[in-house]
Parts: C-alpha cells; sequence; structure tokens
C-alpha cells in the first residue's frame, strides 16, 4: 500500500469561520494505480493533494505513506521525502521563469544530491519522454502552454518518484493540448506503472484514470473503477 | 544542492536586476572606497616616515639629548660624565648612547639689515650648497680648505645690496666673521615645505662650509650631545621623556643646566595625529554609509523574496529544505555585497593613486594585502548580516499558501 488515509479531518480557519474542509476522509491506493479526483472547485481536491504529496501537515487522523506517518517529522526530513518520492504537475506549470528548461528540470535532481554534470544526461532522457527533445536551453516564455506543461511533467517524473500528483494539469491548455498531455500521463501510467494522483474538474479528463473519486464538500461521495471502455479517445 | 550551482543562482538573480542590483551596491562601493583609499594613504605615510626617520646606515632611529648650561661660565666642565651615560644607557628603549659634539645644520641667527635686526636661518654644510641662480655653488672643497664663503639667496641680498648681481663678492657676518658671497640662491619661501623638512633640506638664507664656522666656535660646545640608538619598537617620544627625568633628577649638571631633547618621529608625529584624526573621520563616514548600504541589501532582498514567492515554493515541492533556501537567499546577499566590496576596493586604489599623485603629497599610497582582505571581510559581514532576515523569511515561508 503506497498511500493510505484512514479518518483525516482537515478544519481551516477564516477569521470567525471554521471550515471542515476535509472530513474523514478514507482512501488506500496502491502502487501503479491511475486515480483521478474529480468535484467541483472548493471541494477540498487541493487540500486533499497537498496532504498526500507531503506538503500539508495541519491534520487529524492518520496518514501513512509507504507505512509510515510524517506528521510529527522535521523540515529536512520532509524535504527529503518530497524530494525522492513525489513528483509534482501544476496547473499554471510553475516553471522558474528565468532558469532554462534544463535548469527547471533538473531541480529535482540537483536537491536530491546530483551534480549538475551527472544530472545532464538524466534530463535529457526526460525531456525525450516528453517528446520536447532539443529545447533545453530555451527559456519557458519560448515554449507554448503545452510545452511547458511538458517540461512540468519531465520536471516531475525526472527523479522517478514513487508517484505524480496533477493538480489540473489541462485546467490552462485547450482540448486538443490537453488531450496530448493526458496521453502522455497515460504512457507513463501503462507502460512504466507510474503511480499518478490527478486532480481534475473536467469529466473528460478524469477518463483517462483507472478509478475515479468524487469528492464533495471534503468528503468522497463516489470511489469507482473507470469502465474500461468508456476511456476517452486514445 | 551544491554549492556552486546555489552561487550561479544567486549571481544569475543579482544579473538580472542590474539596476536595482547596482544602486544597491552603491553605499557598499563608497563606503569600502572610502576606507581603502585612507588605509593605502595612512600605510603609504608610515612607510615613508619610518624610512626617513631610520635613514641612518643601521637602519635605526637615532634621537638627541643636549645640554646647556645656565651660565656660559660653566661650559669648561663636562656636561656629561660616566655615570650620566650609563644611567641613560639602562633607559628601556636604548640599545646605545653616544656622546658627540653638536654640530647643528642649521642656527636662527640675527644679521643687521639697513638699521634693522632681521632673523636669518643659516646652513652650515660639509658638501654642496643647493643650486645658485647667480655666482657659484659651495662646494666640498670649501669646507676641507676652509674657504671662508657663503652663499646667500635672493631676498637677502637684494635687502643687503640693492641686488643679486651687487651682493656677489661682498661680505655678510655670521656669528662675528665675516664671510664672502660667491653665490646667490633662490629666494627662500617663507612657507616651510614639509617634505623637504623631513628630508633635511630646509632652505636657508645663508649657507656657509661648516668646518669654517665650527673652528670659531668650537671651544664653546664639547660633547655636550648625547646620540640615542633606540630598540626596535620603542617610542621616541617616550624614550626621551624618561631619559629626560632621569637627567634632570639625577644627572651630574642637573644644578648647572638644562636638558633638552631632539625627537626627529615628532614632525611626524603631528602629521601622523592629523591623519589618524582623518582616517577615524573617513572610517565613522564610511560605516554609516555601510550600515545605510546593509540596510538596502535588506530592503532589496525582501523585495526579491516576496517577488519570488513562486520560485521558492516550487524550489521547497522539489526536495528544498528550509536550510537550502535559506542558503541561497543568504549567498544572493552576500554576493551582491562582495561585488560591490571588489568594485569598491578598485575604487578606493584609483582614489588612493590619485590622491598621491597630488604634488604636495610626499609620499606614495602603499596598498596591502590586509586592505584587499579588509574589503573583503566587511563587505562579506554586511551581505550576511543584513542577508540573514529576509533569507530566514524566505524559508519561514509557508509552503502551502505559495504553492497554489
Amino acid at each position: 500500500m503506497l498511500i493510505e488515509l484512514k479518518a483525516v479531518n482537515k478544519y481551516y480557519q477564516n477569521g470567525d469561520q471554521q471550515f471542515h474542509v476535509l472530513q474523514d476522509i478514507n482512501l488506500k491506493i496502491d502502487q501503479g494505480e491511475f486515480l483521478s479526483i474529480m468535484g467541483p472547485s472548493g471541494a477540498g481536491k487541493t487540500s486533499l493533494i497537498n496532504l498526500i504529496g507531503l506538503i500539508d501537515r495541519q491534520y487529524t487522523g492518520d496518514y501513512y505513506f509507504n507505512g509510515e506517518s510524517y506528521q510529527q517529522a522535521n523540515d529536512n526530513v520532509l524535504a527529503r521525502i518530497r524530494n525522492r518520492s513525489v513528483g509534482f504537475v501544476f496547473q499554471n506549470f510553475k516553471l522558474i521563469a528565468n532558469n532554462t528548461i534544463l535548469e527547471n528540470v533538473e531541480l529535482p535532481l540537483l536537491y536530491g544530491g546530483l551534480s549538475k554534470r551527472a544530472a545532464r544526461p538524466i534530463v535529457e532522457q526526460a525531456l525525450v519522454r516528453v517528446g520536447l527533445a532539443d529545447s533545453s536551453h530555451k527559456l519557458p516564455s519560448e515554449l507554448s502552454g503545452g510545452q511547458q506543461q511538458r517540461v512540468a511533467i519531465a520536471r516531475a517524473l525526472v527523479h522517478q518518484p514513487k508517484f505524480i500528483i496533477a493538480d489540473e494539469p489541462t485546467g490552462a491548455l485547450d482540448t486538443k493540448t490537453s488531450a496530448e498531455i493526458m496521453q502522455i500521463f497515460r504512457d507513463l501510467n501503462q507502460r512504466e506503472g507510474t503511480t499518478i494522483v490527478l486532480v481534475t474538474h473536467d469529466p473528460q479528463v478524469s477518463l483517462y484514470g483507472d478509478r475515479l473519486i468524487k469528492i464533495l464538500d471534503g468528503a468522497i461521495i463516489a470511489d469507482e473503477p473507470v469502465k474500461e471502455g468508456s476511456h476517452a479517445i486514445q | 544542492m551544491r554549492f556552486s550551482e546555489v552561487w550561479r543562482t544567486a549571481l544569475r538573480s543579482i544579473l538580472k536586476n542590474k539596476r536595482r542590483s547596482i544602486l544597491t551596491m552603491l553605499g557598499i562601493v563608497i563606503g569600502i572606497a572610502s576606507v581603502v583609499a585612507i588605509l593605502a594613504i595612512g600605510d603609504g605615510f608610515s612607510n615613508w616616515v619610518t624610512k626617513s626617520i631610520t635613514n641612518n646606515k643601521a637602519g635605526k632611529v637615532e634621537t638627541q639629548i643636549m645640554y646647556s648650561a645656565n651660565d656660559t661660565a660653566n661650559t669648561s666642565s663636562q656636561p656629561f660624565n660616566e655615570r650620566d651615560l650609563m644611567l641613560v644607557g639602562q633607559v628601556t628603549g636604548v640599545a646605545k648612547v653616544k656622546q658627540t659634539s653638536s654640530d647643528d645644520d642649521y642656527a636662527q641667527i640675527s644679521l643687521a639689515v639697513k638699521n634693522k635686526t632681521k632673523s636669518v636661518l643659516v646652513h652650515y654644510t660639509a658638501g654642496k650648497s643647493s643650486s645658485v641662480l647667480v655666482g657659484r655653488r659651495l662646494r666640498a672643497v670649501d669646507n676641507q680648505i676652509g674657504n671662508q664663503v657663503a652663499v646667500i639667496d635672493a631676498d637677502l641680498a637684494s635687502s643687503l645690496y640693492g641686488s643679486q648681481a651687487n651682493a656677489l663678492h661682498h661680505g655678510v657676518e655670521v656669528d662675528g666673521q665675516l664671510y664672502e658671497i660667491v653665490g646667490i640662491s633662490k629666494a627662500v619661501n617663507d612657507s616651510v615645505n614639509f617634505s623637504a623638512a623631513m628630508s633635511g633640506e630646509i632652505p636657508a638664507n645663508i649657507t656657509i662650509p661648516r668646518k669654517v664656522h665650527q673652528s670659531y666656535t668650537q671651544s664653546q660646545r664639547t660633547g655636550d650631545l648625547l646620540t640615542l640608538s633606540l630598540a626596535k619598537g620603542s617610542k621616541a617620544s617616550k624614550v626621551n621623556e624618561q631619559v629626560l627625568h632621569i637627567l634632570k633628577t639625577q644627572g651630574s649638571m642637573h644644578q648647572q643646566g638644562d636638558y633638552q631633547s631632539n625627537d626627529p618621529t615628532a614632525q611626524a608625529d603631528t602629521f601622523g595625529k592629523v591623519l589618524n584624526a582623518i582616517t577615524y573621520f573617513v572610517s565613522a563616514v564610511a560605516g554609516i554609509s555601510l550600515f545605510i548600504a546593509g540596510i538596502g541589501v535588506m530592503n532589496m532582498m525582501y523585495i526579491s523574496v516576496a517577488e519570488r514567492t513562486t520560485e521558492i515554493g516550487i524550489r521547497r515541492a522539489m526536495g528544498a529544505r528550509q536550510q537550502d533556501i535559506r542558503r541561497q537567499f543568504l549567498l544572493e546577499s552576500a554576493t551582491l555585497t562582495i561585488l560591490g566590496g571588489f568594485v569598491g576596493y578598485g575604487l578606493g586604489v584609483l582614489l588612493a593613486l590619485a590622491i598621491s599623485a597630488l604634488p604636495i603629497m610626499p609620499f606614495h599610497a602603499s596598498f596591502s594585502f590586509g586592505g584587499f582582505a579588509l574589503a573583503f571581510g566587511v563587505s562579506t559581514v554586511v551581505g550576511l548580516v543584513f542577508g540573514v532576515m529576509p533569507a530566514n523569511a524566505a524559508s519561514r515561508k509557508d509552503l502551502i499558501e505559495i504553492i497554489r
């Protein structure tokens, strides 16, 4: 069991009001799964993946990652775990604007202790995998949105993490580019067995996964496998 | 993340905002430049002083103690006896005591000029006199064979005989003896040139051969001078003070006369004090400049942290620890100030060279590794000290807030 959440609750204080962001979440994710989390905005999707992605530790209940709880871990341990285990893909790509593609993608490797020289071939390989060979010296601003998201995916998988968290990866992209990006995720999952946790509010996009979780007002209201036939056009 | 990598990131971030970085560095540059310049000049000065007061062959500082009797009738007796020499020799800082006769190179005498008495400076020389306008210089041979000749300056010649040419081959009276004027030198400027004074070249109104003058006055001065060679590192003024105190209380002739000291470093000390005061002043101004600059650096770093919140979030999500983020911003701040320090050092060197090129400066600025190390050290410290708070703020940013 890669990820296991037991009776997780999260509250969010805003002035006098207290929001119950996550309500009694029980969730298990296995190695190699492609999980889609769907729900309207404000439903608590982002809170959930921040928690899963070891960014947020302000919760009650238990979260076991690889059988261990990191709720009390210090920043150094947490940073190392994030560095080794999680790859993030964000809606607005979140590339460092004044770094080249190469420098953006090599970040997880450098923070993992590799030298620039050692990281270089690994980065090039990751860029080939997302279909962006030969653009390692461009700046993010020289690329289209779809290409930037490919760079972000390359960055998320370059250090071979245990799982990739993709938060609305197609939210800023047109339909055609979205399909291309989703195809990359699909290939990653099917060919290399990468565990993927995808957050979206687009039903079409959610169909790329194997398993669909619907979330509303902080609670899981549905957890079902995606029928084989309903996978989006591949 | 490796150090060189963090540094590259810091440098790029500084270069990306060139104008902002340059403005922020300006205070550091000014502060470091002024300190470097004043230190270089101060070093140059002290080197030069050391060189000019240890001009004797042994390379040691020498000072002199003079005795002058209250009553001229007593001049026959010895001004210093064996016991005096022993007492003086025991003073700490005195390496060697030698008894000599005073043969001052200069004397101030009164001269009757057109019914008025005028005070003129006489120089006794054993060698050549300085260049002349009319006539000839004094030569070493004048001193050896005892020619009773003199070189006087143009002003004195005019006031004595109306014109320079008239004065030639007339006489001038020094200590009751008449000397033939053989040359007229350039008019003596009233203001004493400091550099000329230190090198022992005071322009005199009258220059005459030393031996000739001594032959008339020798009887009056025998062994009235103690020359003290100082041990290394001892201060001439202090040693003189102690020696004078001993002589004035226990000296063999302390009831019959007075002891005086001649400190060759006194003049340098005065100038040194002025220079010290200037150094303190410039350092204080530079200190304030560096402090203000430091605050500027802090301000810029806070702005940089605020602008790069997303970048911090990305780095943290990719596995950067808080200490990685702190190190990155600290290094950025230090790199900025160190760059400023280097520019400031260069500017300070140029400034010091420009100042020592001024005609009134008798010495050259001296640059040491210490000045460079100081510039480097101070700028590093300013960068680190004023970078700590912004760097901490950057590292403590809440990851959940900034990753959105």
